[in-house]
């Protein structure tokens, strides 16, 4: 039990102080990533947020070995991708941003090469192929060309080719960038299941729905640096508190309370409603006992919590990327 | 490894059947060619002339007979059209003929009190290589001419030649045509079949799994070479049936040289493939590289015909140097059947090398192209 335990808690990826330089000693030099830190632990959801060219694929890239960090350590289950590139590649497998399926082959035709250029076992590839487009839910459109399908479909279909090969992570690249709701709560779930099953996931997104619905995990990076990292609701109380939101039925009013709670509070006034920042039920509590005097002039109350696009926001400002 | 590769060329063989149509090009391209040439061969191997005649006599006659008789290993020397003269100007006037030669009034008179006469030669010279044709043609008549006379030949002409045999010109243009087929079928299949794999977005998912690229590679280059295998297979049939290729002449030496003909087109198709990364411009690229090889090393030796300085003679001067020229020639030899040709080691290994080459910074470009740096 203990040692079980203690197979849990190993980081699969480990990518420490991390830089990558293009080009390096040339007037294109490019700094990719900067002090990239991350620890991933076994079967763990880790999302990498950031804007466009922010570095989350050239992430990706250093953990499949195509890219070797310029300086610092990356190690992927215990080894260097790449050194032991070959047996790296055989513990994982990615799903790229482009699908990169064949449309002019079926979606079983697809399957069974990569099947058969990974080296999967001959006498297994027929069953494993029917085994993933089960998963995937594509049985039924298995005989038709990869062409005909919707961009949900692609992505559901180049999981299943991740799936083939039985890796320990999954490296996905905006695995829902383009697809429908319906797709992207179907591939949200997949990956769900995968992760209970014991696999590392590893994905990307710009989508702030799916970081927040999907990691365990999230490492917001951006400019080629870790911004901040933490579980979703570590980094949205990293930013903000609890907000409630009293409104009055006339601005006279919401000065007056602003004016009694201001040096007791954290508080700002707005028109004719005030901010107040309450971290526990408690100060929410005694706030409204001494405001049950001002009870006929209040219109409603609301309350609001910061959401991880606030975060995003935060962290890497509003100026437009390319 | 062995399965990789298997799975690329069944890949690659199940999309060519479904999208042919970079195959089909690259079969049409020589054939049309072919059937082309079939035709300009035809009508240019049997010289023909218009002759007017002003002159009457027994020396007439027997001058005329000889240019009516004299032949070489590709027929008669001269098509003679006619020999009236006001229809031979006519002929030569509307460019119906491209040589007229007109036989002066005082002809027999002159030969006849043992003085000298001048014929006129008029060329229509569309190249200098068809004019020395006529030229030497006639030159030949008049040495019969006189020989038969028992007379010194009035006009002598000095000839070096590089080779000790003609090659007939439908074998000479015909081996040009058949490596013009194999470098660009070669170069059109490995070509497209690898800028699919960027068109398609695909290459990336293949490096990333433990076989690497080198399957990816060979698996592109066997399937292409079935395709070659079979374009060629039905382009021999053509040049034997419209060219009179001797098929049957093709020793194992000459498939050998058709093979580093496929290697070379096969590693510039990878090259075009991940330097263009889309299937459409290596068609045409793929047809001027072969059309440029074709005029520089495969009919080296009409351009010489033009070579009087400038460019012409620069290019000229690379045909000779270029390292498919010689083995070129060696094929063209071999299929004919010239006892003196032996296998040429320094033309094999300098092709080889230059296969080598272009194989080696296929890989290596190919290599960097892998690297996939970038997100989006």
């Amino acid at each position: 039990m203990d040692n079980n335990k203690l197979i849990e808690e190993k980081f699969v990826v480990e990518i420490n102080k991390v830089d990558l330089i293009f080009n390096k000693n040339s007037k294109k030099e490019f700094k990719a990533l900067e002090k990239l830190d991350i620890k991933i632990r076994n079967g763990q959801i880790f999302c990498l947020l950031g804007p466009n060219g922010s570095g989350k694929t050239t992430t990706i890239n250093l953990i499949n070995g195509l890219l070797e960090p310029t300086h610092g350590d990356i190690t992927v289950l215990g080894m260097k991708p790449s050194k032991s590139r070959k047996t790296v590649l055989r513990k994982i497998s990615l799903v790229p941003q482009e699908t990169a399926l064949y449309n002019d082959l079926t979606a079983r035709e697809n399957l069974l090469f990569h099947a058969r250029y990974y080296g999967v076992n001959r006498k297994y590839i027929s069953k494993k192929v029917d085994e993933v487009l089960g998963i995937v839910q594509l049985k039924n459109r298995q005989n038709d060309r990869v062409g005909t399908f919707s961009g949900g479909m692609q992505r559901r279909l180049a999981l299943a080719r991740a799936l083939l090969t039985e890796p320990e992570i999954l490296l996905l690249d905006e695995p829902t960038l383009g697809v429908d709701v319906q797709s992207r709560n179907a591939i949200w779930e997949q990956i769900r299941t995968l992760a209970l099953e014991g696999k590392t996931v590893i994905l990307t997104t710009n989508y702030m729905e799916e970081a927040e619905a999907l990691g365990e995990q999230v490492l917001i990076i951006d400019k080629g640096k870790p911004v901040k990292s933490g579980s979703p609701n570590e980094l949205k109380r990293y930013i903000g508190q609890k907000q409630m939101i009293i409104h009055f039925t006339d601005t006279t009013y919401a000065k007056q309370v602003y004016d009694y709670i201001a040096k007791d509070y954290d508080v700002t006034f707005k028109g004719n409603q005030l901010n107040v920042n309450t971290n526990t039920l408690n100060i929410q509590f005694q706030l409204l006992q001494q405001l049950s005097k001002y009870e006929k002039h209040m219109s409603h109350l609301d309350y609001s919590e910061p959401n991880l696009q606030d975060v995003f926001l935060h962290f890497t400002g509003k100026e437009l990327r390319d | 490894m062995f399965h990789s590769i298997l799975a690329i060329v069944c890949k690659d063989l199940l999309l060519i059947i479904r999208k042919p149509m970079f195959s089909i090009i690259s079969l049409l391209v020589p054939l049309l060619f072919i059937i082309f040439y079939a035709l300009v061969i035809h009508t240019s191997s049997t010289n023909p002339i218009v002759i007017a005649n002003h002159s009457e006599g027994p020396y007439t006659d027997r001058f005329i007979d000889i240019l009516q008789e004299i032949k070489s290993v590709e027929g008669p020397y001269l098509e003679i059209i006619t020999l009236d003269s006001e229809l031979a100007f006519e002929k030569y006037n509307n460019r119906q003929v491209d040589a007229l030669l007109e036989i002066p009034k005082s002809f027999e008179k002159n030969l006849s009190t043992g003085k000298q006469s001048a014929l006129k030669l008029k060329v229509f010279n569309i190249n200098s290589d068809g004019t020395k044709n006529y030229q030497l043609r006639i030159d030949h008549a008049l040495y019969e001419f006189h020989k038969s006379l028992n007379e010194e030949s009035i006009i002598s002409t000095n000839e070096d030649m590089t080779f000790v045999q003609d090659t007939p010109m439908k074998s000479y243009v015909s081996t040009g045509l058949l490596i013009f087929s194999v470098l660009l079928t070669s170069m059109v299949s490995t070509g497209t079949l690898m800028a699919r794999e960027w068109e398609e977005r695909t290459a990336k998912s293949i490096v990333l799994t433990p076989k690497g690229f080198l399957p990816l590679i060979v698996g592109k280059w066997v399937t292409a070479f079935l395709v070659t295998v079979v374009n060629t297979v039905l382009v021999l049939p053509l040049l034997y049936i419209l060219l009179g290729y001797p098929i049957g002449q093709m020793t194992t030496l000459v498939w050998f040289y058709l093979l580093l003909f496929f290697l070379y087109g096969s590693a510039a198709g990878v090259l075009l493939g991940v330097l263009f990364k889309k299937t459409l411009p290596i068609v045409p690229i793929s047809v001027v590289i072969g059309m440029s090889e074709f005029l520089v090393s495969s009919l080296e030796s009409y351009i010489r015909g033009f070579a009087h300085g400038g460019m012409t003679e620069w290019l000229w001067r690379l045909g000779s140097w270029w390292p498919s020229s010689e083995i070129i020639d060696t094929i063209r030899f071999t299929v004919e059947g010239f006892e003196q040709i032996a296998i040429n080691w320094g033309a094999l290994f300098y092709m080889a090398l230059w296969v080598g080459l272009m194989i080696i910074i296929a890989l290596i470009k190919l290599n960097k192209q892998l690297s996939f740096t970038q997100g989006q």
